[in-house]
Protein backbone atom coordinates (compact mmCIF):
# COMPACT_ATOMS: atom_id res chain seq x y z
CA UNK A 1 0.00 0.00 0.00
CA UNK A 2 1.63 3.18 -1.12
CA UNK A 3 -0.62 6.06 -2.20
CA UNK A 4 -2.84 8.24 -0.04
CA UNK A 5 -5.93 6.14 -0.72
CA UNK A 6 -4.10 3.06 0.50
CA UNK A 7 -3.34 4.84 3.75
CA UNK A 8 -6.92 6.06 4.08
CA UNK A 9 -8.22 2.58 3.37
CA UNK A 10 -5.92 0.96 5.89
CA UNK A 11 -7.11 3.41 8.52
CA UNK A 12 -10.72 2.59 7.71
CA UNK A 13 -9.99 -1.11 7.77
CA UNK A 14 -8.43 -0.97 11.22
CA UNK A 15 -10.95 1.45 12.71
CA UNK A 16 -14.20 0.27 11.13
CA UNK A 17 -14.05 -3.48 10.80
CA UNK A 18 -15.80 -4.02 14.11
CA UNK A 19 -18.51 -1.56 13.08
CA UNK A 20 -19.04 -3.35 9.77
CA UNK A 21 -19.28 -6.69 11.52
CA UNK A 22 -21.76 -5.25 14.01
CA UNK A 23 -23.91 -3.87 11.20
CA UNK A 24 -23.96 -7.23 9.42
CA UNK A 25 -24.63 -9.25 12.54
CA UNK A 26 -27.25 -6.73 13.68
CA UNK A 27 -29.10 -7.28 10.40
CA UNK A 28 -29.38 -10.93 11.28
CA UNK A 29 -26.56 -12.31 9.14
CA UNK A 30 -25.47 -15.62 10.74
CA UNK A 31 -22.12 -15.58 12.50
CA UNK A 32 -20.70 -18.08 10.00
CA UNK A 33 -21.29 -15.59 7.16
CA UNK A 34 -20.48 -12.28 8.84
CA UNK A 35 -16.74 -12.68 8.26
CA UNK A 36 -17.14 -13.36 4.53
CA UNK A 37 -19.48 -10.43 3.96
CA UNK A 38 -17.30 -8.07 6.01
CA UNK A 39 -14.32 -9.00 3.86
CA UNK A 40 -16.35 -8.42 0.72
CA UNK A 41 -17.44 -4.99 1.96
CA UNK A 42 -13.83 -3.91 2.52
CA UNK A 43 -12.66 -5.34 -0.79
CA UNK A 44 -15.36 -3.38 -2.59
CA UNK A 45 -14.39 -0.27 -0.63
CA UNK A 46 -10.75 -0.74 -1.56
CA UNK A 47 -11.47 -0.96 -5.26
CA UNK A 48 -14.19 1.66 -5.54
CA UNK A 49 -13.57 4.00 -2.64
CA UNK A 50 -10.72 5.83 -4.35
CA UNK A 51 -13.15 6.90 -7.11
CA UNK A 52 -15.60 8.56 -4.72
CA UNK A 53 -15.85 12.34 -4.90
CA UNK A 54 -13.44 14.27 -2.63
CA UNK A 55 -14.94 14.79 0.79
CA UNK A 56 -17.15 11.72 0.54
CA UNK A 57 -18.00 9.93 3.76
CA UNK A 58 -16.19 6.64 3.20
CA UNK A 59 -17.46 5.21 6.46
CA UNK A 60 -21.10 5.80 5.54
CA UNK A 61 -20.45 4.41 2.06
CA UNK A 62 -18.83 1.32 3.54
CA UNK A 63 -21.76 0.70 5.86
CA UNK A 64 -24.13 1.12 2.92
CA UNK A 65 -22.19 -1.55 1.03
CA UNK A 66 -22.39 -3.85 4.05
CA UNK A 67 -26.16 -3.37 4.30
CA UNK A 68 -26.58 -4.15 0.60
CA UNK A 69 -24.50 -7.29 0.96
CA UNK A 70 -26.64 -8.39 3.90
CA UNK A 71 -29.85 -7.84 1.92
CA UNK A 72 -28.42 -9.78 -1.02
CA UNK A 73 -27.47 -12.59 1.31
CA UNK A 74 -31.04 -12.78 2.61
CA UNK A 75 -32.44 -12.96 -0.90
CA UNK A 76 -29.90 -15.58 -1.88
CA UNK A 77 -30.81 -17.73 1.11
CA UNK A 78 -34.51 -17.28 0.59
CA UNK A 79 -34.96 -15.94 4.11
CA UNK A 80 -37.72 -13.60 5.23
CA UNK A 81 -36.98 -10.02 4.21
CA UNK A 82 -39.45 -8.87 6.85
CA UNK A 83 -37.03 -9.95 9.56
CA UNK A 84 -34.09 -8.13 8.01
CA UNK A 85 -36.16 -4.99 7.45
CA UNK A 86 -37.26 -4.95 11.07
CA UNK A 87 -33.76 -5.54 12.36
CA UNK A 88 -32.41 -2.87 10.01
CA UNK A 89 -35.04 -0.35 11.11
CA UNK A 90 -34.27 -1.07 14.73
CA UNK A 91 -30.55 -0.78 14.03
CA UNK A 92 -31.02 2.69 12.55
CA UNK A 93 -33.02 3.76 15.62
CA UNK A 94 -30.32 2.59 18.00
CA UNK A 95 -27.30 3.59 15.89
CA UNK A 96 -26.56 6.69 17.95
CA UNK A 97 -26.88 4.75 21.16
CA UNK A 98 -24.41 2.18 19.89
CA UNK A 99 -21.89 4.88 18.98
CA UNK A 100 -21.77 5.72 22.67
CA UNK A 101 -21.00 2.14 23.68
CA UNK A 102 -17.55 1.21 24.95
CA UNK A 103 -15.06 0.55 22.19
CA UNK A 104 -15.18 -2.87 20.65
CA UNK A 105 -11.78 -3.97 21.90
CA UNK A 106 -12.83 -3.50 25.50
CA UNK A 107 -15.98 -5.51 24.84
CA UNK A 108 -13.96 -8.30 23.24
CA UNK A 109 -11.52 -8.34 26.14
CA UNK A 110 -14.44 -8.61 28.55
CA UNK A 111 -15.94 -11.42 26.52
CA UNK A 112 -12.63 -13.27 26.52
CA UNK A 113 -12.51 -13.04 30.31
CA UNK A 114 -16.12 -14.20 30.57
CA UNK A 115 -15.43 -17.21 28.34
CA UNK A 116 -12.73 -18.24 30.79
CA UNK A 117 -15.40 -18.60 33.46
CA UNK A 118 -17.57 -20.97 31.41
CA UNK A 119 -17.42 -24.56 32.77
CA UNK A 120 -15.22 -26.85 30.70
CA UNK A 121 -18.01 -29.00 29.26
CA UNK A 122 -20.03 -25.99 28.19
CA UNK A 123 -16.98 -24.29 26.72
CA UNK A 124 -16.19 -27.44 24.74
CA UNK A 125 -19.77 -27.43 23.46
CA UNK A 126 -19.38 -23.80 22.39
CA UNK A 127 -16.09 -24.55 20.64
CA UNK A 128 -17.57 -27.41 18.66
CA UNK A 129 -20.67 -25.41 17.78
CA UNK A 130 -18.70 -22.41 16.55
CA UNK A 131 -16.32 -24.64 14.65
CA UNK A 132 -19.30 -25.57 12.55
CA UNK A 133 -20.65 -28.80 14.02
CA UNK A 134 -24.39 -28.93 13.45
CA UNK A 135 -26.64 -28.56 16.45
CA UNK A 136 -28.52 -31.66 15.28
CA UNK A 137 -25.35 -33.76 15.54
CA UNK A 138 -24.41 -32.24 18.91
CA UNK A 139 -27.89 -32.77 20.29
CA UNK A 140 -27.85 -36.38 19.14
CA UNK A 141 -24.51 -36.97 20.82
CA UNK A 142 -25.65 -35.37 24.05
CA UNK A 143 -28.97 -37.18 24.07
CA UNK A 144 -30.95 -33.95 23.95
CA UNK A 145 -33.50 -32.62 21.50
CA UNK A 146 -32.33 -30.02 19.02
CA UNK A 147 -34.74 -27.53 20.51
CA UNK A 148 -33.35 -28.13 23.99
CA UNK A 149 -29.80 -27.70 22.74
CA UNK A 150 -30.68 -24.48 20.92
CA UNK A 151 -32.32 -23.07 24.02
CA UNK A 152 -29.37 -24.14 26.12
CA UNK A 153 -27.06 -22.26 23.77
CA UNK A 154 -29.38 -19.26 23.95
CA UNK A 155 -29.14 -19.23 27.74
CA UNK A 156 -25.38 -19.62 27.57
CA UNK A 157 -25.11 -16.68 25.20
CA UNK A 158 -27.27 -14.58 27.50
CA UNK A 159 -25.11 -15.41 30.48
CA UNK A 160 -22.07 -14.30 28.49
CA UNK A 161 -23.83 -11.12 27.38
CA UNK A 162 -24.72 -10.28 31.00
CA UNK A 163 -21.19 -11.14 32.14
CA UNK A 164 -19.71 -8.75 29.55
CA UNK A 165 -22.08 -5.98 30.64
CA UNK A 166 -21.13 -6.46 34.30
CA UNK A 167 -17.41 -6.39 33.54
CA UNK A 168 -17.68 -3.25 31.42
CA UNK A 169 -19.71 -1.57 34.12
CA UNK A 170 -17.21 -2.57 36.77
CA UNK A 171 -14.47 -1.04 34.59
CA UNK A 172 -16.39 2.24 34.60
CA UNK A 173 -17.21 2.27 30.91
CA UNK A 174 -20.57 0.61 30.95
CA UNK A 175 -23.65 1.91 29.29
CA UNK B 1 -43.59 -21.03 19.83
CA UNK B 2 -42.19 -18.87 22.59
CA UNK B 3 -39.92 -15.88 22.01
CA UNK B 4 -37.01 -17.97 23.29
CA UNK B 5 -37.79 -20.71 20.77
CA UNK B 6 -37.95 -18.24 17.88
CA UNK B 7 -34.74 -16.46 18.84
CA UNK B 8 -32.90 -19.71 19.52
CA UNK B 9 -33.99 -21.06 16.13
CA UNK B 10 -32.88 -17.92 14.29
CA UNK B 11 -29.51 -17.85 16.02
CA UNK B 12 -28.93 -21.47 15.10
CA UNK B 13 -30.59 -21.60 11.71
CA UNK B 14 -28.22 -21.51 8.80
CA UNK B 15 -30.69 -22.25 6.10
CA UNK B 16 -34.11 -22.91 7.58
CA UNK B 17 -36.84 -20.35 7.20
CA UNK B 18 -39.78 -22.11 8.80
CA UNK B 19 -40.04 -19.77 11.77
CA UNK B 20 -39.13 -16.54 9.95
CA UNK B 21 -42.70 -15.28 9.69
CA UNK B 22 -43.40 -15.85 13.38
CA UNK B 23 -40.12 -14.14 14.30
CA UNK B 24 -40.96 -11.16 12.09
CA UNK B 25 -44.30 -10.84 13.90
CA UNK B 26 -42.55 -11.01 17.27
CA UNK B 27 -39.98 -8.34 16.37
CA UNK B 28 -42.71 -6.06 15.03
CA UNK B 29 -44.69 -6.40 18.23
CA UNK B 30 -41.86 -6.21 20.73
CA UNK B 31 -38.81 -3.97 20.12
CA UNK B 32 -37.20 -5.39 23.26
CA UNK B 33 -36.92 -8.73 21.50
CA UNK B 34 -35.34 -7.01 18.47
CA UNK B 35 -32.70 -5.50 20.74
CA UNK B 36 -32.17 -8.83 22.48
CA UNK B 37 -31.71 -10.62 19.16
CA UNK B 38 -29.31 -8.00 17.82
CA UNK B 39 -27.22 -8.10 20.98
CA UNK B 40 -26.96 -11.87 20.74
CA UNK B 41 -26.17 -11.84 17.01
CA UNK B 42 -23.28 -9.43 17.62
CA UNK B 43 -22.12 -11.46 20.56
CA UNK B 44 -22.24 -14.59 18.35
CA UNK B 45 -19.80 -13.08 15.88
CA UNK B 46 -17.37 -12.20 18.65
CA UNK B 47 -17.60 -15.58 20.35
CA UNK B 48 -16.91 -17.29 17.02
CA UNK B 49 -13.78 -15.19 16.53
CA UNK B 50 -12.48 -15.86 20.00
CA UNK B 51 -13.10 -19.59 19.92
CA UNK B 52 -12.01 -20.30 16.35
CA UNK B 53 -8.49 -18.96 15.85
CA UNK B 54 -8.67 -18.86 12.05
CA UNK B 55 -11.52 -16.36 12.35
CA UNK B 56 -9.20 -13.90 14.08
CA UNK B 57 -6.83 -11.36 12.49
CA UNK B 58 -9.47 -9.98 10.16
CA UNK B 59 -7.37 -6.98 9.13
CA UNK B 60 -4.47 -9.04 7.85
CA UNK B 61 -6.74 -11.45 6.04
CA UNK B 62 -8.33 -8.54 4.14
CA UNK B 63 -4.88 -7.14 3.33
CA UNK B 64 -3.81 -10.55 2.04
CA UNK B 65 -6.86 -10.78 -0.22
CA UNK B 66 -6.16 -7.33 -1.61
CA UNK B 67 -2.54 -8.30 -2.26
CA UNK B 68 -3.85 -11.38 -4.08
CA UNK B 69 -6.06 -9.23 -6.30
CA UNK B 70 -9.35 -10.43 -4.83
CA UNK B 71 -10.68 -6.89 -4.62
CA UNK B 72 -10.45 -6.44 -8.36
CA UNK B 73 -12.12 -9.74 -8.94
CA UNK B 74 -14.89 -8.98 -6.50
CA UNK B 75 -15.74 -5.64 -8.05
CA UNK B 76 -15.58 -7.09 -11.51
CA UNK B 77 -17.90 -9.79 -10.29
CA UNK B 78 -20.39 -7.22 -9.03
CA UNK B 79 -20.30 -5.34 -12.33
CA UNK B 80 -20.81 -8.51 -14.27
CA UNK B 81 -23.52 -9.86 -12.00
CA UNK B 82 -26.41 -9.21 -14.35
CA UNK B 83 -24.61 -10.74 -17.29
CA UNK B 84 -23.54 -13.65 -15.12
CA UNK B 85 -27.08 -14.37 -14.02
CA UNK B 86 -28.16 -14.62 -17.65
CA UNK B 87 -25.31 -16.92 -18.54
CA UNK B 88 -25.31 -18.90 -15.33
CA UNK B 89 -27.65 -21.65 -16.25
CA UNK B 90 -26.09 -22.27 -19.66
CA UNK B 91 -22.57 -22.32 -18.19
CA UNK B 92 -23.51 -24.75 -15.46
CA UNK B 93 -24.92 -27.15 -17.98
CA UNK B 94 -21.67 -26.97 -19.92
CA UNK B 95 -19.63 -27.44 -16.74
CA UNK B 96 -21.74 -30.38 -15.69
CA UNK B 97 -20.78 -32.11 -18.90
CA UNK B 98 -17.19 -30.92 -19.15
CA UNK B 99 -15.90 -31.28 -15.60
CA UNK B 100 -16.40 -35.02 -15.21
CA UNK B 101 -14.49 -35.47 -18.48
CA UNK B 102 -11.77 -33.09 -17.29
CA UNK B 103 -11.63 -34.88 -13.94
CA UNK B 104 -11.11 -38.22 -15.62
CA UNK B 105 -8.40 -36.75 -17.88
CA UNK B 106 -6.69 -35.23 -14.84
CA UNK B 107 -6.91 -38.54 -13.04
CA UNK B 108 -5.15 -40.23 -15.94
CA UNK B 109 -2.37 -37.63 -15.99
CA UNK B 110 -1.66 -37.50 -12.26
CA UNK B 111 1.79 -38.71 -11.08
CA UNK B 112 2.22 -42.07 -9.41
CA UNK B 113 0.89 -42.04 -5.84
CA UNK B 114 3.10 -42.20 -2.75
CA UNK B 115 1.84 -44.38 0.12
CA UNK B 116 1.48 -42.68 3.48
CA UNK B 117 0.63 -43.52 7.08
CA UNK B 118 -3.10 -43.49 7.82
CA UNK B 119 -3.95 -43.99 4.18
CA UNK B 120 -7.13 -45.91 3.36
CA UNK B 121 -7.04 -49.48 2.14
CA UNK B 122 -8.71 -51.04 -0.83
CA UNK B 123 -8.70 -54.80 -1.22
CA UNK B 124 -6.01 -54.99 1.47
CA UNK B 125 -3.66 -52.55 -0.21
CA UNK B 126 -2.78 -49.04 0.87
CA UNK B 127 -4.30 -46.41 -1.42
CA UNK B 128 -2.21 -43.28 -1.81
CA UNK B 129 -3.08 -39.79 -2.99
CA UNK B 130 -3.93 -39.68 -6.66
CA UNK B 131 -5.14 -43.25 -6.88
CA UNK B 132 -8.35 -43.89 -8.75
CA UNK B 133 -10.72 -46.67 -7.83
CA UNK B 134 -13.07 -47.77 -10.55
CA UNK B 135 -15.77 -50.10 -9.31
CA UNK B 136 -16.54 -51.67 -12.64
CA UNK B 137 -19.00 -54.46 -12.47
CA UNK B 138 -19.22 -54.81 -8.70
CA UNK B 139 -19.41 -52.77 -5.51
CA UNK B 140 -16.13 -52.08 -3.71
CA UNK B 141 -15.11 -50.74 -0.32
CA UNK B 142 -12.48 -48.28 0.86
CA UNK B 143 -11.69 -48.76 4.55
CA UNK B 144 -9.85 -46.60 7.09
CA UNK B 145 -8.10 -47.34 10.36
CA UNK B 146 -10.60 -45.22 12.34
CA UNK B 147 -13.52 -47.33 11.17
CA UNK B 148 -14.59 -45.08 8.35
CA UNK B 149 -15.82 -47.05 5.37
CA UNK B 150 -16.73 -45.86 1.89
CA UNK B 151 -18.72 -48.24 -0.27
CA UNK B 152 -18.67 -47.64 -4.00
CA UNK B 153 -21.60 -48.83 -6.08
CA UNK B 154 -20.86 -50.69 -9.30
CA UNK B 155 -19.91 -48.30 -12.08
CA UNK B 156 -18.45 -45.70 -9.73
CA UNK B 157 -15.13 -43.88 -10.28
CA UNK B 158 -13.54 -42.32 -7.20
CA UNK B 159 -10.22 -40.52 -6.85
CA UNK B 160 -8.39 -40.31 -3.50
CA UNK B 161 -7.02 -36.76 -3.40
CA UNK B 162 -4.91 -36.75 -0.23
CA UNK B 163 -2.50 -39.10 1.49
CA UNK B 164 -4.83 -39.58 4.45
CA UNK B 165 -7.71 -40.29 2.07
CA UNK B 166 -9.95 -37.69 3.66
CA UNK B 167 -10.53 -35.81 0.45
CA UNK B 168 -12.24 -37.79 -2.27
CA UNK B 169 -13.51 -36.83 -5.70
CA UNK B 170 -16.52 -38.70 -7.02
CA UNK B 171 -16.13 -38.59 -10.80
CA UNK B 172 -19.17 -40.75 -11.54
CA UNK B 173 -21.59 -43.09 -9.84
CA UNK B 174 -22.51 -43.18 -6.19
CA UNK B 175 -21.08 -44.00 -2.78
CA UNK B 176 -22.36 -44.65 0.71
CA UNK B 177 -20.09 -43.74 3.60
CA UNK B 178 -19.98 -44.33 7.32
CA UNK B 179 -17.57 -41.72 8.60
CA UNK B 180 -16.13 -41.89 12.11
CA UNK B 181 -16.19 -38.58 14.05
CA UNK B 182 -13.62 -36.22 12.52
CA UNK B 183 -11.82 -33.22 13.89
CA UNK B 184 -13.62 -30.09 12.73
CA UNK B 185 -10.29 -28.70 11.51
CA UNK B 186 -9.68 -31.76 9.33
CA UNK B 187 -13.06 -32.90 8.05
CA UNK B 188 -13.78 -35.65 5.59
CA UNK B 189 -14.64 -34.08 2.22
CA UNK B 190 -16.27 -35.59 -0.85
CA UNK B 191 -16.38 -33.42 -3.97
CA UNK B 192 -18.04 -33.81 -7.33
CA UNK B 193 -17.90 -31.51 -10.32
CA UNK B 194 -20.94 -29.80 -8.91
CA UNK B 195 -20.78 -29.89 -5.13
CA UNK B 196 -18.65 -30.31 -2.03
CA UNK B 197 -19.79 -32.35 0.98
CA UNK B 198 -17.98 -31.73 4.26
CA UNK B 199 -18.46 -34.46 6.83
CA UNK B 200 -17.78 -34.25 10.53
CA UNK B 201 -18.88 -37.77 11.34
CA UNK B 202 -21.96 -39.37 9.88
CA UNK B 203 -23.56 -41.91 7.60
CA UNK B 204 -24.34 -40.57 4.20
CA UNK B 205 -24.86 -41.38 0.55
CA UNK B 206 -23.68 -39.31 -2.40
CA UNK B 207 -24.62 -39.84 -6.03
CA UNK B 208 -23.64 -37.80 -9.06
CA UNK B 209 -25.40 -37.84 -12.42
CA UNK B 210 -25.33 -35.60 -15.48
CA UNK B 211 -28.22 -33.53 -14.15
CA UNK B 212 -27.75 -33.36 -10.40
CA UNK B 213 -26.02 -34.62 -7.29
CA UNK B 214 -27.96 -36.18 -4.45
CA UNK B 215 -26.84 -36.34 -0.85
CA UNK B 216 -28.77 -38.21 1.82
CA UNK B 217 -27.72 -38.15 5.48
CA UNK B 218 -28.72 -41.01 7.74
CA UNK B 219 -27.00 -39.90 10.96
CA UNK B 220 -24.94 -36.92 12.09
CA UNK B 221 -24.79 -33.96 9.73
CA UNK B 222 -22.78 -32.61 6.83
CA UNK B 223 -22.00 -29.26 5.29
CA UNK B 224 -22.82 -29.00 1.60
CA UNK B 225 -21.97 -26.33 -0.91
CA UNK B 226 -22.20 -25.96 -4.64
CA UNK B 227 -18.84 -25.81 -6.42
CA UNK B 228 -17.88 -22.21 -7.13
CA UNK B 229 -20.16 -20.80 -4.41
CA UNK B 230 -19.19 -19.82 -0.87
CA UNK B 231 -22.48 -20.41 0.89
CA UNK B 232 -22.94 -23.83 2.45
CA UNK B 233 -25.94 -25.48 4.06
CA UNK B 234 -26.16 -28.09 6.78
CA UNK B 235 -27.90 -31.32 5.89
CA UNK B 236 -28.87 -33.16 9.06
CA UNK B 237 -29.86 -36.71 9.82
CA UNK B 238 -32.99 -37.74 7.98
CA UNK B 239 -32.58 -34.98 5.43
CA UNK B 240 -31.43 -35.04 1.87
CA UNK B 241 -30.38 -32.40 -0.62
CA UNK B 242 -30.27 -32.23 -4.38
CA UNK B 243 -27.62 -30.08 -6.04
CA UNK B 244 -28.97 -29.32 -9.48
CA UNK B 245 -28.11 -26.79 -12.14
CA UNK B 246 -31.05 -24.67 -11.12
CA UNK B 247 -32.87 -23.75 -7.95
CA UNK B 248 -31.55 -22.87 -4.51
CA UNK B 249 -29.45 -25.22 -2.43
CA UNK B 250 -31.54 -26.53 0.43
CA UNK B 251 -31.98 -29.49 2.70
CA UNK B 252 -35.23 -31.38 2.52
CA UNK B 253 -36.97 -33.63 4.94
CA UNK B 254 -36.67 -37.08 3.55
CA UNK B 255 -40.18 -38.34 3.00
CA UNK B 256 -40.16 -42.01 2.17
CA UNK B 257 -42.41 -42.48 -0.81
CA UNK B 258 -44.66 -45.42 -0.28
CA UNK B 259 -45.80 -46.87 -3.57
CA UNK B 260 -48.61 -48.95 -2.22
CA UNK B 261 -50.45 -50.85 -4.87
CA UNK B 262 -53.39 -51.55 -2.67
CA UNK B 263 -54.18 -48.72 -0.32
CA UNK B 264 -57.83 -49.07 0.46
CA UNK B 265 -58.65 -48.51 4.11
CA UNK B 266 -62.40 -49.20 4.13
CA UNK B 267 -63.14 -46.32 6.48
CA UNK B 268 -60.77 -43.65 5.43
CA UNK B 269 -61.02 -44.27 1.72
CA UNK B 270 -64.77 -43.77 1.65
CA UNK B 271 -65.63 -41.49 -1.21
CA UNK B 272 -62.18 -41.72 -2.64
CA UNK B 273 -62.30 -42.24 -6.37
CA UNK B 274 -59.35 -44.53 -6.47
CA UNK B 275 -55.88 -44.64 -5.14
CA UNK B 276 -52.95 -42.79 -6.37
CA UNK B 277 -49.57 -43.80 -7.50
CA UNK B 278 -46.44 -42.05 -8.43
CA UNK B 279 -42.94 -43.28 -9.01
CA UNK B 280 -39.42 -41.89 -9.12
CA UNK B 281 -38.40 -41.08 -12.67
CA UNK B 282 -37.16 -38.38 -14.98
CA UNK B 283 -39.25 -35.33 -15.73
CA UNK B 284 -38.91 -32.39 -18.10
CA UNK B 285 -35.34 -31.05 -18.48
CA UNK B 286 -34.04 -34.44 -17.37
CA UNK B 287 -34.78 -33.63 -13.75
CA UNK B 288 -35.15 -36.47 -11.26
CA UNK B 289 -38.61 -36.30 -9.78
CA UNK B 290 -41.74 -38.17 -8.87
CA UNK B 291 -43.77 -38.83 -12.00
CA UNK B 292 -47.51 -38.79 -11.44
CA UNK B 293 -49.71 -41.69 -12.45
CA UNK B 294 -53.35 -41.87 -13.43
CA UNK B 295 -55.57 -42.79 -10.52
CA UNK B 296 -56.50 -46.41 -10.58
CA UNK B 297 -59.79 -47.92 -9.56
CA UNK B 298 -61.85 -45.62 -11.75
CA UNK B 299 -62.32 -46.07 -15.46
CA UNK B 300 -61.48 -43.07 -17.61
CA UNK B 301 -60.17 -41.12 -14.64
CA UNK B 302 -59.34 -37.50 -15.45
CA UNK B 303 -56.94 -37.37 -12.50
CA UNK B 304 -53.20 -37.91 -12.30
CA UNK B 305 -51.25 -37.57 -9.10
CA UNK B 306 -48.67 -38.72 -6.63
CA UNK B 307 -49.30 -39.90 -3.11
CA UNK B 308 -46.68 -39.58 -0.41
CA UNK B 309 -46.80 -41.18 2.98
CA UNK B 310 -44.38 -41.52 5.84
CA UNK B 311 -44.66 -45.24 6.08
CA UNK B 312 -46.49 -46.08 9.26
CA UNK B 313 -45.89 -42.62 10.71
CA UNK B 314 -48.31 -39.77 10.30
CA UNK B 315 -47.83 -36.04 10.23
CA UNK B 316 -48.92 -34.03 13.22
CA UNK B 317 -49.90 -30.65 11.91
CA UNK B 318 -48.26 -27.82 13.83
CA UNK B 319 -47.22 -24.97 11.60
CA UNK B 320 -45.90 -27.06 8.78
CA UNK B 321 -45.37 -25.58 5.35
CA UNK B 322 -45.25 -27.60 2.20
CA UNK B 323 -43.24 -26.60 -0.84
CA UNK B 324 -42.37 -28.40 -4.03
CA UNK B 325 -41.50 -27.88 -7.68
CA UNK B 326 -44.20 -29.04 -10.04
CA UNK B 327 -44.45 -29.42 -13.80
CA UNK B 328 -47.95 -29.83 -15.21
CA UNK B 329 -48.64 -30.57 -18.87
CA UNK B 330 -51.02 -28.62 -21.08
CA UNK B 331 -54.72 -29.31 -20.74
CA UNK B 332 -54.87 -29.24 -16.96
CA UNK B 333 -57.89 -27.80 -15.23
CA UNK B 334 -56.48 -27.46 -11.75
CA UNK B 335 -53.70 -28.48 -9.39
CA UNK B 336 -54.64 -29.66 -5.92
CA UNK B 337 -52.84 -30.62 -2.74
CA UNK B 338 -54.89 -32.85 -0.47
CA UNK B 339 -54.42 -34.64 2.85
CA UNK B 340 -56.56 -36.94 4.90
CA UNK B 341 -57.26 -35.51 8.30
CA UNK B 342 -57.52 -38.44 10.68
CA UNK B 343 -58.76 -36.51 13.68
CA UNK B 344 -61.67 -34.93 11.87
CA UNK B 345 -62.34 -37.79 9.54
CA UNK B 346 -62.35 -36.07 6.18
CA UNK B 347 -60.23 -34.88 3.33
CA UNK B 348 -58.78 -31.41 3.38
CA UNK B 349 -57.38 -29.75 0.31
CA UNK B 350 -56.25 -26.58 -1.34
CA UNK B 351 -56.29 -25.58 -5.01
CA UNK B 352 -52.94 -24.14 -6.02
CA UNK B 353 -52.10 -21.61 -8.73
CA UNK B 354 -51.66 -23.48 -11.99
CA UNK B 355 -49.02 -22.82 -14.61
CA UNK B 356 -48.54 -25.41 -17.30
CA UNK B 357 -45.46 -26.36 -19.28
CA UNK B 358 -42.93 -24.94 -16.79
CA UNK B 359 -41.31 -25.97 -13.52
CA UNK B 360 -43.14 -23.91 -10.91
CA UNK B 361 -42.37 -23.64 -7.19
CA UNK B 362 -45.49 -24.08 -5.07
CA UNK B 363 -45.83 -23.21 -1.41
CA UNK B 364 -48.70 -24.00 0.89
CA UNK B 365 -49.27 -23.89 4.64
CA UNK B 366 -50.85 -27.15 5.67
CA UNK B 367 -52.97 -25.20 8.13
CA UNK B 368 -54.59 -23.47 5.12
CA UNK B 369 -56.14 -26.63 3.77
CA UNK B 370 -59.95 -26.68 3.94
CA UNK B 371 -62.61 -29.35 4.02
CA UNK B 372 -62.88 -30.84 0.55
CA UNK B 373 -66.67 -30.99 0.49
CA UNK B 374 -67.73 -28.07 2.67
CA UNK B 375 -65.19 -25.27 3.17
CA UNK B 376 -67.30 -23.90 6.02
CA UNK B 377 -66.27 -26.90 8.06
CA UNK B 378 -62.78 -25.47 8.10
CA UNK B 379 -59.52 -27.30 7.89
CA UNK B 380 -57.06 -29.02 10.16
CA UNK B 381 -55.98 -27.43 13.40
CA UNK B 382 -52.67 -27.49 15.18
CA UNK B 383 -52.23 -30.92 16.66
CA UNK B 384 -54.43 -32.64 14.12
CA UNK B 385 -52.93 -35.67 12.46
CA UNK B 386 -52.68 -35.86 8.72
CA UNK B 387 -52.19 -39.08 6.89
CA UNK B 388 -50.75 -39.20 3.39
CA UNK B 389 -50.28 -36.29 1.08
CA UNK B 390 -51.76 -36.18 -2.39
CA UNK B 391 -50.77 -33.81 -5.15
CA UNK B 392 -52.90 -34.23 -8.23
CA UNK B 393 -54.07 -32.55 -11.38
CA UNK B 394 -57.28 -32.91 -13.33
CA UNK B 395 -57.85 -32.81 -17.08
CA UNK B 396 -59.72 -29.70 -18.26
CA UNK B 397 -61.99 -31.59 -20.63
CA UNK B 398 -62.47 -34.61 -18.45
CA UNK B 399 -60.30 -36.62 -20.80
CA UNK B 400 -56.81 -37.98 -20.40
CA UNK B 401 -55.08 -36.29 -17.44
CA UNK B 402 -52.02 -34.16 -18.25
CA UNK B 403 -48.47 -35.06 -17.25
CA UNK B 404 -47.47 -34.26 -13.67
CA UNK B 405 -43.96 -34.22 -12.18
CA UNK B 406 -43.01 -33.31 -8.61
CA UNK B 407 -39.48 -32.48 -7.40
CA UNK B 408 -37.71 -30.98 -4.38
CA UNK B 409 -40.65 -31.62 -2.10
CA UNK B 410 -40.06 -30.26 1.36
CA UNK B 411 -42.01 -29.87 4.56
CA UNK B 412 -40.73 -27.05 6.74
CA UNK B 413 -41.62 -26.73 10.34
CA UNK B 414 -41.12 -28.60 13.60
CA UNK B 415 -39.77 -32.13 13.33
CA UNK B 416 -42.34 -34.50 11.89
CA UNK B 417 -43.29 -36.65 14.79
CA UNK B 418 -44.70 -40.12 14.53
CA UNK B 419 -48.12 -40.37 16.13
CA UNK B 420 -50.24 -43.39 16.93
CA UNK B 421 -52.62 -44.85 14.41
CA UNK B 422 -56.17 -43.61 14.58
CA UNK B 423 -58.10 -45.62 17.17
Amino acid sequence: MTDSWDITFDTLLRSQHETVRDVLAGMGVPWATVDDLAQEAFLILYRQGRDLAPGSDHRAWLIGVARNLARSEYRRRGRSERVVRQLEDFDRITAREREEEPDAQRGIAALRACLETVPTDQRRLLERYYQGEASEALAHELGRSVNALRKGLLRLRERLRDCVARRLQADGGGR
Amino acid sequence: MSADDLLAAWLDARQRAATDAALADLLAADPAQARRLQDLLRLDDRIARLLVPERGDFVNRVRARIAAGDGARLVQRARDSVRRLRRRRRRRLVLALALPVAALLAIALLPAPTPADGAPRHEGRVVAAGAVIEADGRAQTLSYADGTAVELAAGTALRVDTDDGRRLTLARGSLAATVAPQRAAAPFVVTTARSEVTVIGTQLAVATTAGSDEVAVRSGAIRLRRQGEDAAITVAAGEEAVVSDHGPLRAMVSLPVALQEDFADPVWSRGHRGWWLGEPGTGPDGRRCLVGAIATGTEGSPYRGVRLTRGEALLRLAGHRLSFDVWVGAGAKRLVVQCRDLDRGHFVHRILPLRTGVWDRQRCDLADLVHTVDPDLGGPRAGDRLQELLIYTEAADGGTPPALSIADLRIDGPPLEPVPEHP
